[in-house]
Formats: C-alpha cells, sequence, structure tokens
C-alpha cells in the first residue's frame, strides 16, 4: 500500500506517483515496470523526433550552397569505392553457397534444373540488397558514427561552427550522398558477382552446363528485378548514413559514448534495413 | 565590442548560469577564472550558441544577436575566433588545412592564397613551415595550442576566446603560449576573453579579471585588485586554500 504521494526510483530518475485511491494495492514492481514502459516509450519519441528534425535540417542546409564537391568525392571514394573489396567477396561466397544450398534442396525432387532462375532471383530481387546493405551498415555506419562522434566529444564540430562553416553541408550531406549514389552501385556489382559466384560452382562443382545456364539465367532475369533491388539499396544507403551520422552526432561521454553511439548505429541501421527492405518489398510487388 | 547581460543558461534542468554581465573593448584582454564546473567554457559557447541560453542578451560589435537578422548574426559570429582546450584541430586535415580551414570554407578564399595566409599565421605563432604538411597527430600539445591559435588568428577576428590554453602544457611551453596571446592580442587591438586556472598565466595576459562561482560572476577587478581583495572566495581561489567559503560550497 502506497501513501498519497510515493517516491519511485527507475533508471537513476525520480517518478512522481500519485494515487488517488489510497485503498488500491499498487505494487512496487508493477509501477516501476510501467514506469520503465512510460519512460523507454518517451525516449524513443524524443530520439524519432531529433532524428526527424536532423534529416529536416540536412536537407535544409544540404539544398543551398555552398556545396562542398571536395568533402563529396571524397566520401564517395571513401564509402564506395573502398567497400569493394568486402561486398565482392560477400557477394562472391553467397552466390556460391546458394547455389549449393539450392542444389541440395532441389535434387530431392528432381528439380536442378531450377538453380539458375532461384540463384539469379534471389540474388537481384532480395540478397543483393539485403546483405550488401548489411555489410555496408557494418562497415559504413560505424565508421561514420566513429568518426563523426569522435569529432563531436574533442569540440571538432564546435570548431566548425566557429569557423563559420555549417556541419550539416561539410560533415552530413557528403555522407548521405555517398551513401544514397554509392549503395546501388555497390548493389549491381554484388549482383554480378553473387550470379558469377553460383555459376562457377554450378559448372565446375556441380557439373552444370555453362551455356545453358548462361541461357537460362538470361531467360529468367528482368530488368524489374535488378532495378527493384537498386531501388531499396538507395533507400538503405540514405538510412545507413542517416544514422551513422545522427548517432555520432548526439553522441556524448567520451570514449565509452562514441563507443555506444558506434554499436547503436550499427544495430539501428541493420534493423532499419530489414524493416524497410519488408515495407518496400511490399510496395514494389505489390502490382 | 561584446557585451553580455544577465546571461541564463540552463541544462538537462541543471542551471549552469545565473546572470552572468560581461563587457570586453577592442585591446582588453578579460581573464575569467573560478573552479572546475563553475561554469567558464559554457560561458564562452553559450556566448558562441553553441549551447542555447535561457535568457539574456548578447551584443557582439553592436548586433543584439537575439534580434540580428540570420546575415548580421553570421557577420557577428565571425567576428569571433576560438582556441578550444584541446585544440580541437581537424585529424583528417594537414596543418595549413586546419590554420586556413576558416578562410577556405567559411569565406569561400582561394585555396592557394589561403595557403599563404597559413604560412604566415604559422610564422606567427612560431610554427616552422616545415610542420605545414604534417597531421596533427604527430604535433605535441604545445605545438598543437600553437596551431589552434594560428586558425583563431586566421580569420582576422574581433575578439578571441581561449579556452584553458595552457593547461596540460610544462610551464616554458606555458611562457611560450601566453607570450604568443599576449603578441597577437594585445598588439593587435583585439579584444580576448579568456578561461584559465593558471594564476601565473593570468598575470601574465590579463587586464581584466573575473571570477565565477557557481555561475555567477561575483568579483570583477584588476591583477593588481586580485592580490588585494577581500573577497573571500577570491582569497581562497589565489591562496589556494582547502578550506574556505568555495570547498564548503561545494561540499
Amino acid at each position: 500500500m502506497f501513501a498519497k504521494k510515493t517516491r519511485i526510483f527507475c533508471a537513476n530518475r525520480e517518478i512522481k506517483c500519485y494515487n488517488p485511491h489510497n485503498s488500491v494495492d499498487f505494487s512496487g514492481k508493477t509501477l516501476n515496470a510501467l514506469a520503465y514502459i512510460g519512460h523507454s516509450t518517451l525516449d524513443f519519441c524524443a530520439s524519432c523526433g531529433k532524428y526527424v528534425i536532423f534529416l529536416y535540417n540536412t536537407i535544409l542546409h544540404g539544398v543551398r550552397p555552398p556545396y562542398y564537391w571536395k568533402q563529396i568525392f571524397t566520401q564517395l571514394r571513401d564509402v564506395g569505392f573502398y567497400s569493394l573489396p568486402v561486398i565482392g567477396l560477400t557477394a562472391f561466397f553467397t552466390g556460391a553457397v546458394l547455389a549449393l544450398q539450392s542444389y541440395t534442396g532441389f535434387s530431392r525432387f528432381s528439380a536442378e534444373s531450377a538453380l539458375p532462375m532461384l540463384v539469379v532471383l534471389c540474388i537481384t530481387r532480395e540478397l543483393g540488397p539485403v546483405i550488401a546493405g548489411l555489410m555496408f551498415a557494418g562497415r559504413v555506419g560505424a565508421t561514420m558514427a566513429a568518426e563523426i562522434g569522435t569529432m563531436k566529444v574533442t569540440e571538432q564540430i564546435d570548431a566548425l561552427s566557429t569557423l563559420s562553416t555549417c556541419c550539416y553541408r561539410y560533415l552530413y550531406l557528403p555522407r548521405i550522398l555517398a551513401g544514397l549514389v554509392t549503395l546501388p552501385i555497390l548493389v549491381f556489382i554484388f549482383d554480378i558477382i553473387g550470379v558469377l559466384g553460383g555459376f562457377l560452382v554450378s559448372v565446375f562443382q556441380l557439373d552444370f552446363n555453362a551455356s545453358q545456364y548462361i541461357k537460362m539465367t538470361e531467360q529468367f532475369v528482368q530488368a524489374e528485378d535488378v532495378i527493384s533491388g537498386l531501388v531499396k539499396s538507395a533507400f538503405f544507403g540514405i538510412s545507413t548514413a542517416l544514422t551513422g551520422c545522427f548517432k555520432g552526432a548526439t553522441s556524448s561521454g567520451g570514449s565509452a559514448g562514441v563507443g555506444r553511439a558506434t554499436m547503436n548505429a550499427v544495430v539501428m541501421s541493420s534493423i532499419t534495413i530489414l524493416l524497410l527492405n519488408y515495407i518496400l518489398t511490399t510496395i514494389i510487388f505489390s502490382k | 565590442m561584446l557585451s553580455v547581460r544577465n546571461l541564463h543558461v540552463n541544462l538537462n534542468g541543471k542551471q549552469i548560469l545565473h546572470g552572468v554581465d560581461l563587457d570586453v573593448t577592442d585591446g582588453e584582454s578579460l581573464v575569467i577564472v573560478g573552479c572546475s564546473g563553475t561554469g567558464k567554457s559554457v560561458l564562452l559557447k553559450s556566448i558562441l550558441g553553441l549551447v542555447p541560453k535561457q535568457r539574456g542578451t548578447v551584443i557582439i560589435q553592436g548586433i543584439d544577436l537575439d534580434h540580428a537578422t540570420k546575415d548580421e548574426r553570421h557577420k557577428a559570429l565571425s567576428c569571433i575566433g576560438m582556441l578550444f582546450q584541446g585544440g580541437a584541430l581537424f585529424d583528417s586535415l594537414t596543418i595549413w588545412e586546419n590554420v586556413a580551414f576558416g578562410l577556405i570554407y567559411g569565406q569561400g578564399m582561394d585555396p592557394g592564397a589561403a595557403q599563404e595566409i597559413a604560412f604566415e599565421k604559422m610564422q606567427q605563432v612560431d610554427l616552422e613551415r616545415r610542420t605545414a604538411f604534417l597531421y596533427p597527430a604527430s604535433l605535441s600539445g604545445g605545438m598543437r595550442k600553437r596551431v589552434g591559435l594560428a586558425r583563431a588568428l586566421a580569420s582576422q577576428p574581433k575578439i578571441i576566446f581561449f579556452d584553458e590554453p595552457t593547461t596540460g602544457l610544462d610551464p616554458i611551453t606555458s611562457n611560450i603560449v601566453n607570450d604568443l596571446i599576449v603578441r597577437s592580442v594585445k598588439y593587435s587591438e583585439i579584444g580576448a576573453i579568456t578561461i584559465t586556472h593558471d594564476l601565473g598565466s593570468l598575470r601574465q595576459i590579463a587586464d581584466k579579471v573575473a571570477f565565477l562561482c557557481n555561475g555567477k560572476i561575483i568579483w570583477t577587478g584588476s591583477v593588481e585588485g586580485l592580490d588585494n581583495t577581500e573577497n573571500p572566495y577570491v582569497r581562497q581561489f589565489v591562496d589556494a586554500k582547502t578550506v574556505g567559503p568555495l570547498t564548503d560550497k561545494r561540499n
């Protein structure tokens, strides 16, 4: 039983509770759990609001000159070109394993001939954008959050303002543009290398006829399959870069804070990619 | 030149500044001293707009920031240079690029012309030309401060803020940095606000001293006045006594 005003602490914060009916019995655990849910919901809403404001400011400042072309090209190189090895390797082994596993499944009901179709459709429609997106989130999202977070805690972002330079234009916009432009290109490369990986395993390990494999792949793949993956990846690229920048820009608490921001950026980017993938797939393929 | 009236700052529900008033004129060097955590750095950042103020007025070069247009505000704030405590140099840029940053990106100057000015400012703070193409990670603490000072001076500000310019430096390097500040500020006729705990540094660079305690300026005067004051808070700080009103208040 609580008195009319009760002091409850949850996550080091005092929650003022008011119980108008003294006769109602609230256990401390129940109230604490409710308070925790309430605070988490409020924190989540506040974070979403800050995220949207961050996006708004980036767009608002980004459309106005000056444009920092050097920064944009540097980010295109760092984010896109330097991601090629990891994307290429992932693509090759994804295609190879997909061919092996599908062959095992298809051979149970003598449908091995469907293998080229499955490999090309899976890679172009789903695996390409999603796996490349997740790799991109791990590599690029983490880098952006760590780099910007370090700049924040070492006052470099404050220094930018004192030097009459807008951090949205100089820091965030080039990164977000790089995410938007490079991930679709990386996904296209992923598609090619992934299909190549499946082809090599099918021909040299599973004894498929090379020309027949290529013919079937050509026959089944359509422009829509590839384009849908590229469209999805453009959204993944923006969301990953935006999340990396946002988490870095809102980090605090020294090196531990930067570490947390980096981890949160990767987790949040990955979840956003999976969620967006579902939404975009529903929209694109509902026709 | 710079006038601050009744400045209040509240951060995360905690009142940091409780109505700060200060004035700095051309060629005047104001040094703000006080214990750690009294809001000295927050004061500088709130003047620059890096920390939001709750209420109060900041007037720079006759422009009231609250009633200024965006361009006027930009013009007023670009009159201020700042040397950050840790230097805040951009790790990915070379030393000359750091020094010329405000000129290239803030003022849109041609990189070639900006590089010449950067070399000139580096020379002014006794940095050799060969350091120009190094990265900040390869510099010592004292050199980083000098680069920060050169960067702050490069944009030809009317007022410079120094946030603990000699913290973490040995006495000789501290003296060198103090000399540079005096040379750069006093002889260039620009205003300066310096935050420091270093009384030796204060005596070298201050024209006027303000003592900040718990978010309020409780004493202002000259360097001589600091040594002769009867204010118990300032007395305890100057004499570095462990017992007194400052420690009582903190406890």
